[in-house]
C-alpha cells in the first residue's frame, strides 16, 4: 500500500524550513551576509538616528523655553488685562505649598541704544526695540537657568543699574545669529547702553553680561533690577507681567494648575503649563521636525526593504532550480518560503544587535558629549525604549514582508518548470 | 501498481499546440524496473513527468495504488511525492551549501523524523553505497558519480514506492553510469520499483522492461527479464 496523504503540521514546515534556513545561513556566500547585515543595520541607523536627533532637538527646544522662560507653570495675564490678577492670592497659594519656587517679572516695551555718544551729524544711535524684564535676581535663578546662560560678563546682581542682554541684541556673541535681525552692533561688556521706556524716561545701564539661553523670547530680551523698572515705570508693586513657578518634590504641575486656575476666578489670569506656554512658531517647528524625522524614516525603511527585495529575488531567483528540486522530492512551498522568512529574521537580528552596539555604546554617547548645536536647542540623540522598541518590530515586520514576497513569487511557479529553468 | 489510461499531452504557445503524448495507456506493476526509451523530441521525460506529478496532463488519469493522482492540486502532489516518490535528475542538483548528508535528510525531517533518526538512517544507505567517508562533503568537494550517487541516496533514503530516473547517467562517464546503473538494479532487486527515462540503449535495456516511444506513442513494450 502506498502511504496515504496527510497535511504537513506546521511543526514540521517551521522545523525543515529552520533546518534550511540555518544551513544557508552557515554556508551561504559570506559577500551577500555581510551586504544583508550592512544593509538592515544601515537601515536601522537610518530608522532611529536621524529621527532621534530631530526627536531629541525637538525635544529640547521645549526644555530650553521652559528652563529659561516658562518653568513648570507660566502664569500670564488675560489678553484684556495688562497686569496678572489677584497677584496677592496667588503668592500666598504657592508660598504654602512646600518645594514650590516662583519669580514674578514685569516686563515692558523698550528701545534700547547704543553709542549714542558718539553719534555726530544728525546720525541715529543704534538702537533696537525689546522686550525689557524686571527680575528679582535671586528668585529667577530658583526658577530658571538663564543665570547659568551668560556667556560673557555675569549675571544680574542687585545694582540698580546693571543690564544683562539677550544674545539678539547684539552682535559678536554667537556664531548662528543672523545678519538681518535688528542688533545693537557688538556691545562689551562694561559698555554703556541707554533705554528709553514707553513713558518716555530715558536710563542709562552698565552692560554687565550677555546670555544666551537658546530660546529666542529670552534672548530677544533685556534684564534689569525689578526694583528699577518699576520705578522707572511708576508701577505699583503688585504689578507682574508674568510668574513662573516650579514644582518640585511630589506636587505635580497639573494639580498646582488646577488649584491656580481656582483662585484666578475664571479666566482673568492665563494659567499654562509648560507644553501650553511653547510659543506657536517653537510648537510648529517641533512639528515639522516631527515630520521630517518621520519622512526620513519611511524612506529609509523604503530604501531597506526594496534592498532586501532584491536581494532575496536575485538569490531564489539564482537557486529557482534547487527550489525546483526541493519541491519535487515533497519540501511544500510554505516550507521553503519560511526559509527565506527565517534568513531574513537571522539577518535582522544580527542588524539591529549591531545597530543597537552603535547606538547606545558609540552615537549617543557621542552625541551627550559633542551635541548637536542649533539656534534654538542643543541636538542629542533621544532614544526611548518605546522609541526604539517600535522601530525594530517594523524593521522585522518590514523586512519579513519584503523576504516573503520575492520568495513567495519565485517558489510558486512551476515545479517542473523551475526545475527545466524554462 | 500504477496504471496510465489515455493519457494525452499538448503544449500550447499562442496558437501552436503541440501533441507531445498521444493517449498512452500503460501499467507499472509494483517492484518493476521500467525504462523508457526513444529519441530526442519522443516525448519519454514529458511521461514520466506526468506519472510523477511534476506536470498535469491534459487529459486520461493516472491512477497509483487505487488513488486517482492525475487530478492532484499542486500542495497534494507535493505531499504525495513526499511520501511515495523519490527523483533521480540528469545532474545531481544538490543544494550547494549542504553537505552530502544534510542533501539526503529533508525528506526525513519532512515526514517528521528527528535529526538523529534521520542521519542514522541516512549513514546506513551511505555505507551501502561506499560513500561514508563523503558524508561531510559539500556537492563541490564531490566528483559527478559521486554527486550523482548521493542524488540516489537522497532519492530513495526514505524507502519510496516509485524512484523516477530521469535520465540519471547523462552527466557520467561510461564507468560512472554503469556504477550507477548497478546501484539502480541492486535497489531492484531489493524490490524497488523504479521508471527510467534515458536514451541509451546500453542501459535502458540493464531494466526489467523497456517501453520504446515514437513520436508520443508507445512503439515498442518489450519484457527484458523477468
Amino acid at each position: 500500500m502506498y502511504m496515504p496523504i496527510q497535511s504537513n503540521n506546521l511543526r514540521l514546515i517551521i522545523r525543515t524550513a529552520f533546518f534550511i534556513a540555518s544551513k544557508s545561513i552557515q554556508r551561504g556566500s559570506l559577500t551577500v551576509k555581510f551586504v544583508t547585515v550592512f544593509i538592515l543595520l544601515l537601515t536601522f541607523l537610518n530608522l532611529i538616528v536621524v529621527g532621534g536627533l530631530l526627536v531629541g532637538i525637538t525635544e529640547d527646544v521645549g526644555v530650553k523655553v521652559k528652563d529659561s522662560l516658562t518653568g513648570d507653570i507660566f502664569i500670564e495675564p488675560a489678553k484684556e488685562y495688562n497686569y496678572i490678577q489677584n497677584t496677592g492670592d496667588i503668592f500666598s497659594l504657592l508660598n504654602g505649598v512646600p518645594n514650590v519656587h516662583y519669580s514674578p517679572r514685569l516686563t515692558s516695551g523698550v528701545s534700547i541704544e547704543y553709542e549714542y555718544k558718539n553719534v555726530t551729524g544728525g546720525k541715529n544711535p543704534s538702537r533696537v526695540s525689546a522686550v525689557i524684564a524686571g527680575l528679582e535676581p535671586i528668585l529667577e535663578t530658583r526658577v530658571t537657568n538663564i543665570d547659568q546662560r551668560v556667556i560673557a560678563g555675569s549675571f544680574l546682581d542687585e545694582n540698580w543699574d546693571s543690564i544683562v542682554l539677550g544674545s539678539s541684541l547684539v552682535d559678536g556673541y554667537i556664531s548662528s545669529k543672523t545678519g538681518s535681525e535688528a542688533s545693537l552692533g557688538h556691545v562689551l561688556i562694561g559698555d554703556k547702553v541707554r533705554i528709553r521706556f514707553s513713558n518716555n524716561n530715558l536710563y542709562e545701564f552698565t552692560v554687565i553680561g550677555i546670555l544666551n539661553s537658546k530660546s529666542s523670547t529670552v534672548d530677544q530680551r533685556a534684564f534689569i533690577n525689578q526694583k528699577i523698572l518699576r520705578q522707572l515705570l511708576s508701577k505699583q508693586g503688585n504689578d507682574y507681567s508674568e510668574i513662573a513657578v516650579v514644582t518640585g518634590g511630589d506636587i505635580s504641575s497639573t494639580s498646582l494648575i488646577k488649584e491656580l486656575r481656582g483662585i484666578s476666578r475664571g479666566d482673568r489670569n492665563d494659567i499654562k503649563s509648560s507644553d501650553e506656554a511653547i510659543p506657536s512658531a517653537v510648537g510648529d517647528l517641533k512639528k515639522a521636525f516631527r515630520l521630517i524625522g518621520n519622512i526620513v524614516s519611511v524612506t529609509a525603511l523604503l530604501v531597506g526593504v526594496i534592498t532586501i527585495f532584491v536581494i532575496i529575488y536575485v538569490n531564489a531567483s539564482s537557486r529557482r532550480r534547487y527550489l525546483g528540486i526541493l519541491k519535487a522530492q515533497g519540501i511544500s512551498a510554505p516550507t521553503l518560503i519560511l526559509s527565506y522568512v527565517f534568513q531574513i529574521i537571522f539577518y535582522v537580528a544580527v542588524g539591529v544587535i549591531l545597530g543597537l552596539i552603535a547606538l547606545f555604546v558609540f552615537l549617543q554617547p557621542y552625541f551627550m558629549k559633542n551635541p548637536i548645536s542649533l539656534p534654538m536647542a542643543d541636538g542629542q540623540l533621544l532614544l526611548t525604549s518605546l522609541y526604539v522598541s517600535i522601530r525594530v518590530v517594523v524593521l522585522f515586520i518590514s523586512s519579513i514582508i519584503s523576504a516573503f514576497i520575492p520568495a513567495w513569487l519565485i517558489i510558486r511557479q512551476n515545479t517542473l518548470d523551475a526545475i527545466l529553468g524554462r | 501498481m500504477i496504471k496510465v489510461t489515455a493519457i494525452v499531452k499538448n503544449f500550447i504557445k499562442g496558437d501552436i499546440v503541440t501533441n507531445v503524448l498521444k493517449s498512452i495507456d500503460l501499467e507499472v506493476p509494483e517492484g518493476q524496473f521500467l525504462s523508457i526509451m526513444g529519441p530526442s523530441g519522443a516525448g519519454k521525460s514529458t511521461l514520466l513527468y506526468q506519472i510523477s506529478l511534476l506536470d498535469k496532463p491534459t487529459s486520461g488519469s493516472i491512477i497509483i495504488d487505487g488513488i486517482d493522482v492525475s487530478h492532484f492540486k499542486e500542495a497534494e502532489a507535493t505531499r504525495f511525492r513526499l511520501k511515495n516518490f523519490g527523483f533521480v535528475f540528469q545532474d545531481s542538483a544538490l543544494i550547494p551549501e549542504f553537505t552530502a548528508l544534510e542533501n539526503t535528510l529533508l525528506p526525513s525531517l519532512m515526514l517528521g523524523d528527528n535529526y538523529a533518526k534521520a542521519k542514522h538512517e541516512a549513514i546506513k544507505i551511505f555505507t551501502s553505497f561506499g560513500m561514508l567517508k563523503q558524508i561531510d562533503h559539500l556537492p563541490s568537494q564531490l566528483s559527478g558519480g559521486e554527486m550523482q550517487r548521493v542524488s540516489v541516496i537522497r532519492a530513495i533514503v526514505r524507502k519510496p514506492k516509485i524512484l523516477f530516473a530521469d535520465e540519471p547517467t547523462a552527466s557520467l562517464d561510461t564507468a560512472r553510469s554503469h556504477d550507477l546503473m548497478s546501484a539502480l538494479l541492486q535497489l531492484h532487486q531489493e524490490g524497488q520499483t523504479i521508471i527510467m527515462v534515458s536514451h541509451e540503449e546500453e542501459f535502458a535495456k540493464m531494466a526489467q522492461r523497456m517501453i520504446y516511444i515514437r513520436d508520443g506513442r508507445i512503439e515498442k513494450d518489450i519484457i527484458l527479464s523477468k
